[in-house]
């Protein structure tokens, strides 16, 4: 019965109540941010993307949140941007590609590398671990493993192993963002 | 951005400029994308956004990129002619534009909901979008500049509103706007001066002049610092404005706010744009020329620190952007990111983005500028992480520099600073400084703690050097290192090398090294035997302090030679032997020493000569030895060492006396072993001492002796004399006068003779004077003996019988019995009569000789 009446006024919030949030998506370039975006937007997925060059913006609403996404190069030339993006977003999304184990360590270094500037302290991290449709993809505690995540003690920190080829754990994921949104955490 | 190149006028010229400023700002040109929108077009105006940067261009388009450069999403063609100012809400969300073409466009970058194209038939010369134009409810407010200052505001039901908050109509129009960041103020200029405005309650807080005219119609530019300070450069000038609070609101006031000029700063350039660098401002412009603007110099960015009286400059620098020599003042601007110190520098074909030197930018500046000291004490000083540079690298750079200037003492004495515990590093700076054979500067440095001790071929590096090098340092070296430092027996090993291969076998400082380090091997006899061919006095404190008495005896005689005072004290002052310690450790045999010593007299007389006078009775079972010595060395004391001793072999020292004829010492022998007749013999042959003869013949006073002196003595008068003189006393002289020679003519024989006469008479005289003492004395012994005898003596009754051993007296009262008879010797021991067999004699007294038969 309660639940009935929390939703009713949940939708009524929504109707005059548009949560706002802004996200800096970063990673190694080929790792899948673009198509992660475009997935989570319009749900399309597409095999042939070009290399983001500079950054993309994006809007996209989900029910009444509004997420403003930055999504920012991978390619080395465009690392030194990343901190400028992420300062004041409300959480930063770290793709990584979870079936290529070459590009690991460079993956893990540049995480930590950004999250030690201290101008992005306490600005919670998720780190997707995208391509786990492929069959020597890491899963989430491999991926926790190798990058290291448990030596970042500061922030929120939270890992999901995902594909946005077939859609896996999109939907734990923009929950977990959406949670995080200017008072999602509150909730 | 490392692909990005920046071009500065003063072209580093090392050395030239020994006093060059440190920089403030460090460019980078704006590059990828933009040169292809800047090939064809030029960039009229630019709007800046952390996120990302909005360049305007003469064509009308509107290009959107980020802070490299990179377009981000396709470009706008908005305008059809050249864009004169772009604003950015705060968000980032809308972008307001103007342009000559009349139209004022607002649009979205995300969607086009509250996008917006007004015509306004006139030349709009500036626009202003509200901060917080993103947010709902906001009114979506935009101002714009014409001849007038309009605010467009949505007010209900999407009804469009324009509020005129100025006319200017008649100051030449609006040239410049700039919204506040905190959205409650408008500062705006025209040609006459600049307002700020306040939009809360609608009132302008008051025009601040320009102080002339100038024939040129300049831009005016304009710069928020924080919410309540603007910074407005125009011609050549720098006015810096606060708007504060008032103290206390009048009820016919406005606003609550004044304007107060806080610095009013002519500057020497015509200004292009102005903005807050910390407390600093920096200044864009030209240079003036003769007719107050000049074209085609290199434009000027200027770092300056405003002051009461004016301002300081901190730094400027000329820029070559490209194609300047066609632009002037009017076709460069500045935008800048106040938060971050960014600074974009826009000309028609270039954009350059200057940025405050970062402490590595500094490091690095500092570095290749050589001031290596200022660099390390800015790392110090900083507080945050630097990213290129490390204290590390920078001091080992700074170590390289002072080395290849051949400053080897300051590089080393900066290495512990620099380098700390690391050991690796310290490895490599090892390494420098050996290539360079340097070594010995540094080795004061090396750090020599327990804990902290690099691996040990690192300090056997070191000492090689130095036993190439310099021999007192190696063993100053040797002495100061502890020697878990480096590895005792590979160090030794070459430096015995080396003592082979030098030309000067026996170096004594290398050998002093050697045996230092074979004492720290524990070869303490190595080392003891090395000291001694050093001839090096340390020997002793060696001793002393490892305790080696135990060996000792071993180089007994090298250290004789070498201190033989030293030797013996530390031969025989041992100390004493604690409880628990092997005493074997501590004592020295004297015997090991004597055996040692055997070949070399000299030092064995030292030794024993000593030992006996320090501890004589050590020293016993020497003494046939020391009479040997004393003999060879020492005859004065000889003598006393005879008489003194009687641990010597009497024969054996006697033999050696006689080898070397020693006549006292052979008398004192001879005597000793009662050969007084060879002993007088040696007196009177060989020493020709006849008073001694004399003396030593009254000393032993045998008849024989005195015999075989008169015997000798016969033949020579003189001797006779003094004998006549002497013997008086002990012999009867007649046995010489009657043994002289009737024809023997003896000298003074008359003095002699009453001498002895004398002596005899008195001999005499004192024998008569003595029997007349004897006699008398012995009349008085008999006499008291008579009375003895004759005193009365009690008998008791419990006396005993001599014989029978009964009482005297058998007690029997009730018979009434009469004592028995008694008889009493007077040698007073009492018999009973009839226990007496005769009664003429007491039989105890003279048992023997009457045997008592029963």
């Amino acid at each position: 019965m309660l639940s009935i009446i929390n939703r009713i006024l949940d939708w009524f919030r929504s109707l005059f109540w548009k949560e706002e949030m802004e996200l800096t998506l970063v990673g190694l370039q080929c790792s899948g941010k673009t198509t992660f975006v475009n997935v989570i937007a319009s749900g399309q997925f597409s095999q042939d993307m070009i290399p983001t060059v500079g950054f993309n913006m994006r809007k996209i609403t989900k029910g009444n949140v509004t997420i403003k996404v930055w999504d920012i190069g991978g390619q080395p030339r465009f690392r030194s941007m990343w901190e400028r993006y992420c300062r004041g977003v409300n959480a930063i999304v770290y793709m990584v590609d979870a079936a290529d184990q070459d590009k690991l360590e460079a993956s893990r270094n540049e995480l930590h590398n950004l999250l030690d500037k201290p101008q992005l302290m306490g600005i919670p991290v998720l780190v997707l671990g995208n391509k786990r449709d492929l069959p020597n993809a890491l899963d989430e505690k491999e991926i926790i493993d190798r990058m290291n995540l448990c030596a970042i003690q500061d922030r929120e920190i939270c890992c999901y192993s995902i594909s946005c080829k077939s859609k896996d754990n999109i939907d734990i994921t923009l929950q977990w963002l959406i949670n995080h949104s200017k008072s999602g955490g509150a909730r | 951005m490392d692909s990005n190149h920046y071009e500065k006028e003063d072209d580093d010229d090392e050395g030239i400029d020994a006093e060059e400023k440190e920089p403030k700002l460090k460019y980078s040109r704006m590059v990828n994308d933009l040169l292809n929108i800047l090939k064809n077009d030029s960039a009229s105006c630019v709007a800046v956004h952390p996120k990302f940067v909005c360049v305007g261009t003469e064509w009308g388009m509107i290009h959107l990129l980020d802070h490299q450069g990179n377009n981000v999403n396709r470009e706008l063609r908005a305008h059809s002619v050249a864009i004169n100012q772009i604003s950015i809400d705060g968000n980032g969300d809308h972008i307001a534009s103007c342009s000559d073409d009349g139209r004022v466009l607002v649009f979205g970058l995300y969607n086009s909901d509250n996008d917006h194209d007004l015509k306004m038939e006139r030349l709009v010369r500036s626009v202003a979008i509200d901060p917080f134009y993103y947010k709902p409810g906001s009114g979506r407010r935009f101002i714009t500049g014409d001849e007038r200052l309009v605010l467009h505001e949505k007010r209900y039901f999407s009804r469009w509103k324009q509020t005129v908050l100025g006319d200017a109509s008649v100051e030449g129009g609006v040239k410049t706007m700039k919204w506040s960041p905190g959205g409650d103020l408008l500062a705006w200029a025209s040609h006459k001066g600049f307002r700020v405005y306040d939009l809360v309650s609608k009132t302008s807080l008051g025009l601040i002049q320009w102080p002339t005219k100038t024939e040129v119609d300049l831009k005016c530019h304009i710069c928020w610092k924080g919410n309540y300070c603007v910074i407005v450069g125009w011609g050549d000038t720098v006015k810096v404005c606060a708007v504060r609070e008032k103290a206390a609101v009048q009820p016919l006031d406005a606003s609550k706010f004044y304007v107060q000029l806080v610095f009013s700063l002519p500057v020497d350039v015509i200004v292009c744009g102005v903005g807050p660098l910390d407390n600093n401002i920096v200044v864009f412009g030209c240079a003036k020329g003769p007719n107050g603007v000049s074209a085609g110099e290199r434009p000027l960015l200027q770092v300056i620190q405003p002051d009461n009286e004016g301002f300081m400059d901190l730094g400027s620098d000329l820029l070559s952007l490209r194609g300047f020599a066609k632009y002037a003042a009017s076709d460069y601007s500045l935008e800048c990111l106040p938060e971050e110190g960014r600074f974009v520098v826009v000309s028609p074909k270039d954009i350059v983005v200057a940025c405050p030197y970062d402490i590595d930018d500094r490091v690095d500046w500092l570095k290749k500028h050589k001031k290596y000291q200022m660099a390390l004490d800015a790392i110090q000083e900083s507080e945050k992480p630097l990213v290129r540079n490390t204290r590390l690298t920078v001091g080992q750079e700074f170590i390289d520099h002072l080395m290849a200037n051949k400053k080897y003492e300051e590089a080393a004495a900066l290495c512990p600073k620099i380098v700390g515990a690391d050991k690796m590093k310290w490895e490599q700076e090892l390494r420098k400084f050996a290539n360079v054979n340097q070594l010995r500067t540094l080795s004061g440095y090396l750090p020599t703690s327990h804990d902290s001790a690099l691996a040990k071929h690192n300090y056997e590096m070191v000492l090689y050097e130095f036993l190439r090098m310099d021999y007192e340092g190696f063993l100053k070296k040797i002495k100061e290192w502890p020697h878990r430092l480096y590895n005792l027996q590979a160090v030794a090993n070459s430096t015995l090398e080396h003592i082979l291969h030098s030309e000067n076998k026996s170096n004594p400082v290398l050998l002093e090294a050697l045996a230092v380090l074979y004492s720290h091997m524990g070869k303490h006899d190595k080392a003891l035997s090395m000291y001694i061919k050093l001839q090096n006095k340390g020997v002793f404190e060696l001793i002393r302090q490892h305790k080696l008495y135990w060996t000792i005896h071993k180089s007994a005689k090298e250290l004789m030679k070498l201190d033989s005072k030293q030797a013996i004290e530390t031969m025989i002052d041992t100390p004493k032997v604690e409880a628990g310690q092997d005493p074997w450790h501590v004592t020295v045999e004297p015997k090991n020493i004597v055996d040692a010593l055997a070949d070399d007299k000299y030092y064995l007389y030292l030794y024993l000569d000593k030992l006996d006078e320090k501890k004589p009775k050590e020293c016993r079972p020497f003494h046939t030895l020391l009479v040997t010595l004393y003999a060879d060395f020492k005859k004065e004391k000889l003598l006393g060492l005879l008489k003194k001793s009687d641990h010597y072999a009497i024969q054996e020292a006697l033999e050696i006396c006689q080898q070397r004829s020693f006549h006292e010492e052979m008398v004192h022998l001879l005597g000793l072993i009662g050969n007084t007749k060879e002993a007088l013999t040696l007196i009177l042959t060989e020493i020709k001492d006849f008073e001694r003869a004399v003396d030593f013949c009254k000393e032993h006073d045998d008849a024989d002796l005195w015999d075989d002196l008169i015997n000798y003595s016969l033949g020579k008068p003189v001797y006779i004399t003094t004998l006549f003189k002497r013997i008086g006393t002990y012999v009867d002289p007649r046995i010489l006068i009657q043994r002289i020679d009737v024809k023997q003519e003896i000298p003074l024989l008359k003095d002699a003779l009453v001498k002895m006469m004398q002596d005899y008479n008195l001999q005499v005289r004192i024998q008569e004077d003595c029997n007349k003492i004897n006699s008398s004395d012995y009349f008085d012994l008999h006499t008291r003996m008579i009375s003895t005898r004759q005193r009365g003596f009690v008998v008791r009754s419990d006396n005993h019988c001599g014989r029978c051993h009964e009482k005297l007296f058998q007690k029997n009262l009730k018979e009434g019995t009469v004592p028995a008879e008694i008889t009493i010797f007077n040698c007073s021991h009492m018999f009973h009569s009839s226990c007496l067999p005769v009664e003429d004699h007491c039989i105890i007294c003279t048992t023997n000789k009457k045997p008592f038969s029963t």
